[in-house]
């Protein structure tokens, strides 16, 4: 065994964050540990390596290699240099602004071999993660994100550890990335016969990269297993949650030819004009959204999709009327939009937005039901009472009891609060909804709940969605029509089962072959 | 992004902050003092008795008395007084104009935004106390003149402070959906804005209200501030000033004072700092130059 944990528990005050959990780890075994914000995967893992934060009180055992981790700092530090190398999730704060990517890593080399061999080992690193030699003359700002954590990776492997600890690697890249990351990291692991801990709330990423899986909740192991046993015969329910929420319900495609065009946008582009009023320098204004033109028919649900800065988000914003567009028209409901920085009361409600972090999107200072009788503003001819009845109603539609209306947002779950966040988008009954990665912030075993709440709302009220999103596996759950978006254009536009089976554009297929 | 909510147990935090504790508690001190000179003081200060001046304290002058014999306990009270409501009012001012002005200027931004902000650097270009002087020397040196131009110096403050917490709130998604539900920029920052950013304005008002009883002390010590027979502390100081080598104490009482009130006033604020969001804390220390 090359790493045994016994009993462990982790507090702080006098809950505890770990509560006795125990597993162990032979030499070029991978082992990825899985748990939602909160669970204590992070925790467990800087135990590992005794780097807990002050105040952290630990018991049970630890052993690396045969032998309990030593108390004292200096051999502890001794043993992380020489053993264990460890990746955190924001490759650019863990990387020094100033330094020249290959002087930070010959820094980790220095500590562990003759100065001599140093170049040769930066060079033979950088190419073993999947970077080109000229990279190592840059400055961590000029690499992309997938490069920084390639970077982190070859600093992690400066001492050829036994064992590698990765705490979320992937979870600030887009899909894409991730993919290469993963890729790397199972190819690294392979050739250097190298221990991994893998930390995740991505039951998907740990299943491709690893042998046996970990599922830690609230502190507690509740199940560890291979992770062909996890997907196939889950055992403890909580792992049937998140095993399900993993996996992908596609449901019939629903037939909208009958159904009017209720929106359409032509030929909408947005231009940044970067020059500030007065401002001497002249810069190139920015195209965001170029030229772009679809249409929405009643109650069906289109995706838009796309890299993270392919303008997506900025559509979406247009098309709620919080931007006006640079040129071209929407129409929705007979009634052209889009030439005036406002938009006329009567299309305002029927335009609503859900956004993507629940936890920005209510006033704090705000009781709930202030926030959700807020749109209501719109319509002319409510009383008091009629609103109270119209907040009711829609509370009540996305399953939240009405004694709710009097809390204030920090008293709600993430979870609760995209519950609450919908019930404001639906409260003044809109035609089209526009939904911003409305899971995307939230905990895995929560996000079914809120797509099955979105696809029974759409049937039994009639309303059009919108969706901004960068999951694919996520979208063909809710949607009808799929357009694949690349620096401001539309590439693709499809029903899913044509973008899943017969991808045209490159980016789309590029987009496929990331899924895991 | 997370902040402090939980308003009960923030304030229930703050009470046991030590800092705030004693300042708060000595504030309210000088403060009940001025407040009880408006309808009693242990001896009337507008009778000149100048045949018990100089004398040192005694049962019947607690304090002593001044070179015209009135009570120093007395005067004491009333300079306090002179001195809190100039600098309340002046911090008054500056809320008044100055949130407002800050809060349309994150929410309207272009042209109005930066109007204000140049009319800001305008007024910060100049250091405030000279621009007092200059304010007070042309219509006049009077209490009102003082809250007057201590006032207009607040006015920048508050919309400095007020804007910069604007701006961050004015990102949330929160602001949007307010938007989304037709809200127009005006009603946005009365409902959404000036609520989130508060406590920024509290803490900023304790950190002006002590500057504020700083300038009117030095308006009054350059004879630009109250007029006799008003008092206030300033004014003692300089009354007290060519006689400071036979009497000291009447300079050092109004001094003494002067300096319990703005250390108490700034541990008050400290506490507050630090009990309402530390975070937003650094940016109020940033712009409390006045």
């Amino acid at each position: 065994m090359l790493v045994e944990v016994k009993n462990l528990f982790i507090s702080f005050g006098a809950k505890p964050a770990v509560d006795g959990i125990s597993f162990s780890i032979k030499a070029g075994e991978r082992f990825g540990l899985i748990g939602e914000s909160g669970s204590g995967k992070s925790l467990t893992a800087l135990a590992l390596c005794a780097l807990l934060p002050s105040g952290a009180k630990l018991a049970g055992d630890i052993i690396f290699n045969d032998k309990p981790l030593p108390a004292s700092e200096k051999q502890m530090a001794k043993l992380r240099g020489n053993n264990i190398g460890i990746i955190f999730q924001e490759p650019m704060s863990a990387l020094n602004p100033l330094m020249k990517i290959k002087a930070q890593i010959g820094e980790a080399i220095k500590l562990h071999f003759p100065k001599k061999q140093t170049k040769n080992r930066v060079n033979k690193l950088l190419l073993e993660v999947g970077l080109e030699l000229r990279h190592g003359n840059r400055y961590p700002h000029q690499l992309s994100g997938g490069q920084r954590q390639r970077v982190m990776i070859a600093i992690a492997l400066a001492a050829e550890p036994k064992l590698l600890i990765c705490d979320e690697p992937t979870s600030a890249l887009d899909l894409i990335t991730q993919k290469t990351i993963l890729e790397l990291l199972d190819k690294l692991c392979q050739d250097r016969k190298m221990a991994l801990l893998f930390i995740s709330h991505d039951l998907k990423a740990v299943a491709s990269l690893c042998e046996n899986v970990g599922v830690l909740k609230s502190g507690k192991l509740v199940e560890v297993a291979n992770s062909k046993q996890i997907f196939e015969n889950p055992k403890n329910d909580y792992t049937k949650i998140l095993v399900n929420a993993a996996k992908v319900i596609v449901p019939a495609l629903s037939d909208l030819s009958t159904h009017n065009i209720l929106f359409e946008a032509k030929n909408i582009t947005k231009v940044f004009n970067q020059n500030a009023w007065l401002s001497l320098t002249k810069q190139e204004p920015i195209i965001a959204v170029n030229n772009v033109s679809f249409s929405i028919k009643t109650s069906q649900a289109v995706a838009l999709v796309g890299p993270s800065g392919c303008g997506k988000s900025t559509l979406a914003r247009m098309v709620v009327g919080l931007m006006q567009p640079s040129g071209g028209r929407f129409r929705l409901l007979g009634e052209n939009y889009g030439d005036k920085p406002h938009l006329d009361r009567h299309l305002q409600r029927e335009l609503s937005l859900v956004f993507q972090d629940p936890y920005n999107s209510f006033n704090p200072r705000q009781k709930v039901g202030v926030s959700l009788a807020e749109p209501l503003r719109l319509s002319h001819s409510s009383s008091k009472d009629n609103k109270l009845k119209a907040v009711i109603e829609a509370i009540e539609l996305v399953g939240l009891s009405p004694d709710f209306l009097n809390r204030y947002p920090h008293e709600f779950s993430g979870g609760q609060r995209q519950r609450l966040a919908i019930a404001r988008a639906i409260v003044s009954k809109p035609a089209l909804i526009v939904l911003d990665e409305p899971v995307s912030a939230l905990d895995v075993s929560i996000r079914g709940e809120i797509l099955d709440l979105l696809n029974h709302l759409r049937f039994s009220l009639g309303i059009s969605y919108l969706l901004i999103s960068h999951d694919l596996d996520m979208v063909q759950m809710i949607c009808d029509e799929i357009i694949i978006m690349q620096s401001g254009k539309i590439v693709e536009k499809a029903n899913p089962y044509d973008i899943f089976n017969n991808p045209k554009h490159q980016l789309t297929k590029d987009l496929l072959a990331a899924r895991l | 992004m997370k902040y402090s909510n939980e308003n009960k147990s923030v304030f229930k935090k703050a009470w046991g902050h030590l800092n705030l504790r004693i300042g708060v508690f000595g504030t309210l001190i000088f403060a009940l003092m001025a407040i009880v000179s408006i309808f009693w003081t242990p001896h009337d200060i507008k009778y000149l008795d100048i045949s018990n001046r100089f004398l040192g304290p005694s049962a019947q002058y607690l304090l002593g008395t001044d070179f015209f014999g009135r009570d120093m306990l007395s005067m004491l009270m009333s300079g306090a007084l002179t001195s809190f409501i100039v600098a309340l009012v002046a911090v008054g001012i500056g809320l008044f104009f100055g949130v407002p002005l800050g809060l349309l200027a994150a929410s309207y931004g272009g042209l109005f935004e930066w109007l204000v902000l140049r009319t800001n650097d305008f007024l910060f270009a100049f250091p405030a106390i000279i621009s007092a002087i200059i304010i007070t020397t042309i219509f006049g040196p009077s209490a009102i003149n003082t809250i007057i131009a201590i006032g207009i110096f607040n006015i920048p403050v508050f919309a400095r402070v007020a804007r910069g917490g604007a701006l961050s709130i004015i990102s949330h998604d929160f602001v949007a959906a307010s938007r989304l539900s037709g809200r127009s920029n005006f009603s946005i920052s009365f409902v959404h804005l000036l609520p989130n950013i508060a406590s920024l304005l509290i803490v900023q008002a304790s950190v002006q209200l002590s500057l504020g009883i700083l300038a009117e002390a030095s308006l009054s010590y350059i004879g630009l501030g109250t007029q006799p027979p008003a008092t206030s502390l300033g004014l003692m100081l300089k009354e007290a000033q060519s006689l400071f080598l036979l009497h000291p104490m009447l300079a050092i009482l109004p001094g003494l004072t002067i300096i319990f009130i703005v250390i108490f006033l700034n541990l008050a604020g400290d506490g507050l700092r630090d009990a309402l969001d530390p975070r937003l804390a650094k940016q109020g220390s940033l712009e409390s130059a006045g």
